[in-house]
């Protein structure tokens, strides 16, 4: 395993301090993609960050090496062509709940569907941060923010469920509170062959938090820490308690064969 | 497949493709379009290509821009309503000096129109689809062998440029079966690649004639790619002045040097009565009319147009001059008759049909007699 101090081979170190509001874990994600990368001794310019459009989606002006930044919500349709171009590389897509959960579900399905072999992360912040704190498909129910005064109507989108049930070959969910369980997930997520998704629950103490009272960055870790449970506990909740919870831990995980193996098989059998 | 060939004009376009060095190809069924990618899933994979259908023609353009970056010649094939979805990211590939193309078959009508049958109504769409002021490039065959040609000549404007190509076919021409001869080899021209110091290196620094060197993803120089405004190095910026760069660079590069884009062609006499220019499916009645109007004492010369975009203004101008009458003859209301004229040809008159009916050569040669009356005198 390499130091962790590694990851400053990653890190456009002229380019800080970063333009994210204190208290949001957009940096606790960065940081442990990059940890991820170093890890699994990943070489520079093997790596290729694809980020979406939003809060989260401005990692890529942190980070040095390849990167590209495409339009609202396409990361995953972009990251597919440069995976199927040069399978070599490890495309990391990182993008917020709203680029990757609303504009970009259909992305997200399929190339879980297709098994890409690309790793998807997402950070959730429950809300739309870089334009000012509206509801995204994430954002539980009841939830004030900026586009729901009174509260959100409709259920929060559960993008692991949708994920893994499409047929992704690793799903997971943590926080930035359990910073080194995501961390480990994000590993797995890159370690895997095919399409791989970790959502990780952050704090918009700006927006989300402060709409819904929920207090300081430190009141929302804490805040994190309660809401969260571990996937067997969740399943054990009641419906009623389950919507007062959100669950963390593995959901998927199966080796089978990425859409580019399958489809090299296939050319040759033909 | 080299020789001659029979061949309809979309497989043209997809072996045009193939011999320019295209290994990618994402789309999403439309017609009259659906043989591109048809005959790419069969041919690519044995070239070590991919061809993969997406979810839809936003995931499409998507892909084809990612598969570019990361080193492969890319293309898309699509129709009208593909060319609606794909249009914000036809402007982040300008942005971002991405190559690749996107033959766009015309069908009838705005909206989904009449889904077989053909138009030449996205001429506008080509050139103004995206938002925000750029440049593009646009090439509309006229036969099977323009559709090999033009397709070929597509990518490699793309890689000279680095910028997003599109041919314009239509309906007609993309299910006409002509004779099309395909060389052993074809000139290609392939993007340049960066050199030098890797530390400092710049892959948005504007090199020879404008145009930037970025490397691929997975070369050893770091690529920055995004679509916001970005300086050199690719980091955004706010930067008015970066800004303002930036966007004239990617309308000059492209704009300085149309002389390097496939030229207007004209037929006929020296100083002909009557002018018709024309493209596409439409040129090909007009140089029919040309020769059947000969013998009745006429003297009409035909204006072929390959590149539509940008729009040969001066060579257009220039081959007018010769002429007293101009008509425009065209399937829209008008779209390339607002150029002619924005050339100076003021004068200029309109033939145009919107209603999937082709515009037929004797069609042009009643117009002609009727509208310009002195041409027959």
């Amino acid at each position: 395993m390499q130091p962790v101090k590694d990851i400053n081979q990653y890190l456009a170190q002229h380019k800080l301090p970063h333009m994210w509001c204190p208290g949001c874990g957009n940096g606790l994600i960065l940081k442990q993609l990059l940890t991820g990368l170093a890890e699994l001794q990943i070489a520079r310019e093997k790596a290729v960050l694809v980020s979406g459009i939003g809060c989260s989606g401005r990692a890529g002006d942190y980070v040095n090496f390849h990167r590209f930044q495409g339009t609202h919500g396409r990361a995953i349709a972009f990251a597919t062509g440069i995976h199927l171009a040069n399978p070599r590389l490890t495309v990391v897509c990182l993008m917020g709940d709203g680029d990757c959960g609303a504009i970009g579900l259909s992305h997200l399905i399929h190339a879980a569907r297709r098994n890409i072999n690309i790793t998807a992360i997402v950070a959730n912040n429950l809300n739309y941060g870089m334009t000012g704190g509206q509801y995204s498909p994430s954002t539980p129910d009841a939830s004030v923010t900026s586009t729901s005064r009174p509260g959100k109507v409709g259920d929060a989108l559960d993008l692991c469920s949708l994920t893994a049930s499409a047929g992704a070959g690793y799903v997971a969910r943590s926080t930035v509170y359990h910073i080194f369980e995501a961390q480990k997930m994000i590993r797995e997520a890159l370690k895997t062959g095919g399409f791989g998704l970790v959502e990780i629950l952050t704090p918009c103490p700006t927006y989300f938090g402060r709409y819904n009272k929920l207090g300081s960055a430190v009141d929302m870790m804490e805040w994190l820490k309660k809401k969260t449970v571990p996937l067997d506990r969740f399943r054990q909740m009641n419906e009623r308690q389950q919507q007062e919870h959100f669950w963390r831990g593995v959901l998927a995980k199966h080796d089978k064969p990425d859409f580019l193996s399958r489809y090299r098989d296939r050319g040759i059998n033909q | 497949m080299t020789g001659n060939q029979f061949l309809q004009g979309n497989e043209a376009c997809t072996y045009g493709g193939l011999a320019a060095g295209a290994l990618f190809f994402a789309g999403y069924p439309i017609s009259p379009a659906t043989e591109i990618a048809e005959l790419c899933s069969n041919l690519l994979p044995a070239k070590g290509g991919v061809f993969i259908q997406m979810e839809d023609e936003i995931a499409s353009i998507a892909a084809v821009i990612g598969a570019s970056l990361g080193g492969m010649k890319a293309f898309t094939a699509t129709s009208g309503p593909g060319l609606s979805l794909m249009q914000e990211n036809i402007g982040l590939a300008i942005m971002a000096e991405v190559p690749c193309v996107i033959i766009n078959v015309q069908r009838f009508g705005l909206s989904t129109g009449i889904a077989t049958q053909p138009g030449q109504s996205d001429i506008m769409a080509t050139r103004w689809g995206t938002h925000g002021d750029h440049s593009i490039i646009a090439l509309a065959p006229s036969s099977v062998q323009e559709c090999f040609d033009l397709t070929v000549e597509a990518f490699n404007l793309a890689e000279r440029f680095r910028t997003p190509v599109v041919v314009l076919t239509d309906a007609v021409i993309a299910h006409l079966r002509e004779s099309v001869y395909i060389p052993e080899q074809v000139k290609i021209i392939n993007r340049t690649r960066p050199s030098g110091p890797v530390e400092g290196y710049r892959p948005y620094a504007p090199g020879e004639n404008l145009v930037p060197v970025p490397p691929n993803f997975g070369d050893e120089y770091i690529l920055r790619v995004t679509g916001l405004v970005h300086d050199e190095y690719g980091y955004s910026s706010d930067n008015p002045d970066v800004g303002g760069q930036l966007v004239n660079r990617l309308i000059d590069k492209i704009e300085n040097y149309t002389r390097e884009l496939p030229q207007p062609e004209y037929t006929g006499p020296e100083n002909p009565d009557v002018i018709i220019i024309s493209y596409g499916i439409s040129a090909r009645s007009a140089l029919a009319a040309a020769r059947r109007i000969r013998c009745q004492g006429i003297s009409l010369g035909v204006l072929k147009l390959k590149t539509i975009w940008p729009f040969p203004e001066q060579a257009v101008a220039k081959i007018c001059a010769r002429a007293p009458r101009v008509v425009v003859a065209e399937m829209n209301k008008g779209q390339i008759l607002r150029e002619v004229k924005a050339a100076g040809i003021t004068r200029a008159i309109g033939l145009n049909r919107t209603d999937t009916r082709v515009i037929m050569p004797g069609e042009i040669i009643s117009y002609v007699k009727e509208r310009c009356a002195c041409a027959t005198g």
